[in-house]
């Protein structure tokens, strides 16, 4: 057993899992305060990509800056998503919802093709394919600075959700809406930073992977079909448990691609989810507060 | 006098804590008796798990000696045990007479074939349904609003065609889940009445209810529940002084229950 | 005979004789795909509409039954009429047991569900290349034929399809307008009431569902007997996308509602010339709207004129 490659594997495993976490935990959160499954999610981390793409190949943007800029962006869109669209629909009937996201992802991913072509972009940094070197194995530096921007990320999301009062308050609507409302909870407010982290957090992963993988106008789908699939392994409403089956998921992924089949690789996500769905309905982590 | 409905070691518990522990009780052939007790005693979730709307742990029930252990709802409903919820529920987009025709499915349900191609025999099993239908809505007040969707009703008329609803499935005991929660004295007075008009139509009734009054005015036997456990059992006159059922209630200080 | 009734069979009379009029066939082609889309929307309508559920799966039943008759041809080179029932079948069965495992949870995931396994659906007949021969598909599938007469053209076979449309709108309508019916609306709308009043509404959920898959899985065979290939491409989501749009703008529930739309934006999108791209920003631009204001379509907005009228009436 080759171990160098077997650690590569899982490396390069890690990175994308951690993106994952990023997209489902986000994914989560706008689950646990609105009740709402946001079947746009992946477009909106496909805009992050595209518009990394852009700054980095007409602005000609350094990297740091770059990701940075998407990231605040994408906050700003996440904003305007809650105000324009997402206003009043909180807990209300999630057929309504579930089918703005969908419209609202169908405009943004068919206005995409239409605009960019289906043609794959390659974003390329003033770091090109520079990687260094770690006991045998070759790591970018692309790959080295996402995961430094996913912990970042997790960092940040830790304490807001842990040490603001507005996280914990997100915390509490997730946990029971009817109770966070009786102890004067503002729902707006909490529900607004929660699509803002949300679509943030998108917009991050979309920027970050940018340089790592091709951009085209069709990757949110896929992307998001697995933060999907991992928020129903790890519990809806779980947002840790999200975060770990985002983790082992990436490795998996990374392990069955590199020594059975792609085809594989692909596929475990949505196995798993069935099978966590038929034997443990909750998730692996549900609480089964909520549903 | 025979048991309607016969519940033994009944048991459920949420994330460990125990909602309902060892509950056995009975409800006998024509009675109205009552389940009462201080909030979290476990009254509700009693009669989801009876009814199948949550799944119990462990426990037996019975209905006319018929065990319904395990049953999913529909197919208790159609034993003869039928509830209605405490979040009063109606078809807001059927009309008053369609909402009670589709309870018929409990008493005798037609096949897949006759129901789709509307035979003969649906016809006259829906004619025979709305006679029914028109007698009960009589009975509880609401033939005015027949053919009105059931949306323009106010909170009290819902519960009254609720207990029309219940009352088309012709059950042998209906399981009341909080029937005059939240409704005004006027109504509440409207409900009491319907209720002893379905009793003496020789259907028993178990009435969960936070307004002990309602309960002790109406019910010839009260059953006590407390932290999820069976306190007390008897007639109203007793159950108003027993002493744990006081201390259940209002924490020990003697307080008089107005007659 | 009713004037109303009399007007449709004039209507449906004149369907047939579309194929004489000398269309193009690029237009008797839009003809073929109103029909499907009529077939596919109409069950969408059922399952959602009256049955409550949002199910995005429709497309893989769709698929299998395309796959299912496709294979059965071309590997066991049966006659393509004989396939259809069992590649209506295969897709029935699996619609039911995917339904029966995921009715259990809530409807956040039932709808979560059907949209992976659609997805899941279109990577098996990518990847599973033993099966279905990949990305490439199944090309030379023999066509319909009757004798001789080979409905090879899409002005010919519009008949087929034609009829299987028919056949199969009139056995919705009678679902829809019988007892069952209206039983599973009053699923749709209170399903523990339903329960309460002795319905079983999972046996009421699995028989829409498996009929709906039965109906679509066989136009999903006759259409890749026309198009004479097979490949993953027939699972795209544009196909879901269209679906629900015909059903959302229609109104769920309403028969005649969702054919006219099913009509509208099969016809539209063609008369506007819009690129493929376009016609999804359009028709994602009408789902968001429509859920931002008419949430339940136009049969919506005629439950709400009717209620009104009681309420003053009763004043």
């Amino acid at each position: 057993m080759n171990t160098t490659y077997l650690l590569q594997l899982v490396i390069n495993g890690l990175v994308i899992g951690a993106f994952y976490a990023l997209l489902a935990m986000g994914l989560s959160l706008i689950f646990g305060v609105l009740e709402i499954v946001n079947f746009a999610h992946g477009e909106f981390y496909m805009l992050g990509a595209m518009a990394a793409f852009f700054l980095l190949s007409h602005v000609q943007l350094g990297y740091w800056p770059m990701v940075a800029a998407v990231t605040v962006m994408g906050a700003g869109v996440g904003w305007l998503f809650h105000r324009l669209l997402l206003g009043g629909m909180a807990g209300r009937n999630f057929e309504r919802s579930l089918l703005l996201t969908l419209g609202l992802g169908m405009v943004l991913q068919n206005g995409a093709l239409y605009l960019f072509t289906a043609t794959p972009k390659l974003a390329r940094t003033e770091y090109g394919m520079q990687a260094v070197v770690i006991a045998d194995m070759r790591v970018t530096l692309m790959r080295l600075f996402a995961l430094a921007w996913a912990a970042l990320a997790f960092v940040l999301l830790y304490l807001v959700l842990y040490r603001t009062r507005i996280g914990q308050a997100m915390r509490a609507v997730a946990e029971n809406r009817e109770a966070a409302l009786v102890v004067g909870i503002r729902p707006e407010r909490v529900a607004r930073l929660a699509v803002v982290i949300g679509i943030a957090l998108c917009a991050l992963s979309g920027a970050a992977l940018a340089p790592i993988y091709t951009v085209t106008p069709t990757m949110g789908l896929i992307f998001a079909f697995k933060a999907f699939a991992i928020v129903v392994i790890g519990g809806f409403g779980s947002i840790g448990g999200a975060a770990i089956a985002a983790l082992a998921l990436g490795v998996v992924e990374a392990l069955l691609g590199g020594y059975l089949s792609l085809i594989l690789a692909d596929g475990v996500a949505f196995v798993a989810m069935i099978l966590v769905l038929l034997f443990r309905p909750l998730g692996l982590f549900g609480t089964g507060v909520r549903v | 006098m025979s048991a309607v409905l016969r519940v033994e070691h009944l048991n459920k518990a949420f994330l460990g804590v125990k909602a309902v522990d060892e509950v056995s009780l009975a409800v006998a052939s024509g009675e109205i008796a009552g389940l009462i007790g201080p909030n979290g005693s476990g009254k509700s979730t009693t009669i989801d798990c009876i009814s199948a709307f949550q799944r119990a742990d462990s426990g037996r029930w019975f209905v006319a000696d018929r065990e319904l252990t395990g049953l999913r709802p529909h197919a208790i409903a159609r034993a003869g045990l039928t509830r209605t919820f405490q979040a009063v529920r109606c078809y807001d987009n059927l009309s008053l007479l369609e909402n009670l025709l589709c309870a018929t499915e409990a008493t005798r349900p037609v096949t897949w074939r006759d129901a789709y191609f509307g035979t003969g025999k649906l016809k006259a099993h829906e004619a025979r349904a709305r006679e029914r239908g028109e007698e009960l809505l009589s009975l509880v007040g609401l033939t005015r609003y027949r053919d009105a969707p059931a949306q323009i009703l106010s909170y009290g008329q819902r519960k009254l065609l609720a207990l029309a609803g219940a009352l088309m499935t012709e059950p042998k005991i209906i399981l009341l889940d909080e029937p005059v929660a939240g409704v005004n004295p006027t109504m509440i007075k409207l409900v009491e009445q319907a209720i002893r008009r379905i009793n003496e139509l020789g259907i028993a009734l178990l009435i969960v209810e936070h307004n002990v009054e309602f309960i002790m005015a109406l019910c010839s036997r009260v059953i006590v529940l407390d932290a999820g456990k069976l306190l007390a059992e008897g007639p109203p006159r007793i159950i108003r002084e027993d002493e744990r059922v006081l201390e259940a209630y209002m924490g020990g200080a003697p307080v008089e229950i107005d007659a | 005979m009713s004037l109303r009734l009399l007007a449709i069979l004039a209507g449906i009379a004149a369907l047939y004789t579309l194929p004489l009029c000398g269309f193009s066939e690029y237009v008797m082609t839009v003809a073929v795909v109103a029909c499907v889309f009529a077939v596919l929307s109409c069950g969408l309508n059922l399952v959602y509409g009256y049955g409550g559920l949002l199910s995005l799966a429709q497309v893989a039943f769709w698929g299998i039954g395309a796959y299912t008759a496709g294979l059965m041809a071309m590997d066991l080179k049966w006659n393509p009429w004989a396939t259809l029932p069992f590649a209506g079948l295969l897709a029935a069965t699996v619609g039911v047991f995917v339904a029966y495992a995921s009715l259990r949870l809530s409807r956040h995931s039932f709808a979560i569900v059907s949209l992976v396994f659609a997805l899941l659906m279109q990577l098996v007949a990518r990847d599973w290349v033993g099966l279905t021969r990949g990305a490439l598909g199944l090309p030379g599938l023999p066509q319909l034929a009757i004798g001789g007469y080979v409905f090879d053209s899409a002005a010919r076979f519009f008949w087929p399809m034609l009829s299987f449309t028919l056949v199969s709108l009139a056995l919705l309508y009678r679902l829809m307008h019988s007892r069952i019916g209206r039983t599973l609306l009053a699923i749709r709308q209170n399903e523990p009431l339903a329960q309460s009043h002795g319905v079983d509404a999972l046996a009421h959920r699995l028989l829409v569902i498996g009929v709906s898959a039965g109906l679509s899985g066989i136009a999903g065979g006759m259409f890749v007997f026309q198009l004479t290939i097979v490949d993953p491409s027939i699972m795209d989501f544009y196909y879901t996308e269209s679906m629900l749009i015909m059903v959302i703008v229609g109104g769920p529930g309403s028969f005649w509602g969702v054919l006219g739309a099913s009509a509208v934006f099969t016809v539209l999108p063609e008369a506007l010339r819009l690129t493929p791209e376009l016609r999804m920003v359009l028709y994602g631009v009408v789902l968001v709207a429509a859920m931002l204001t008419v949430p339940a379509g136009f049969g919506g907005i005629l439950a709400k004129r009717r209620e009104n009228r009681w309420r003053t009436q009763l004043a």
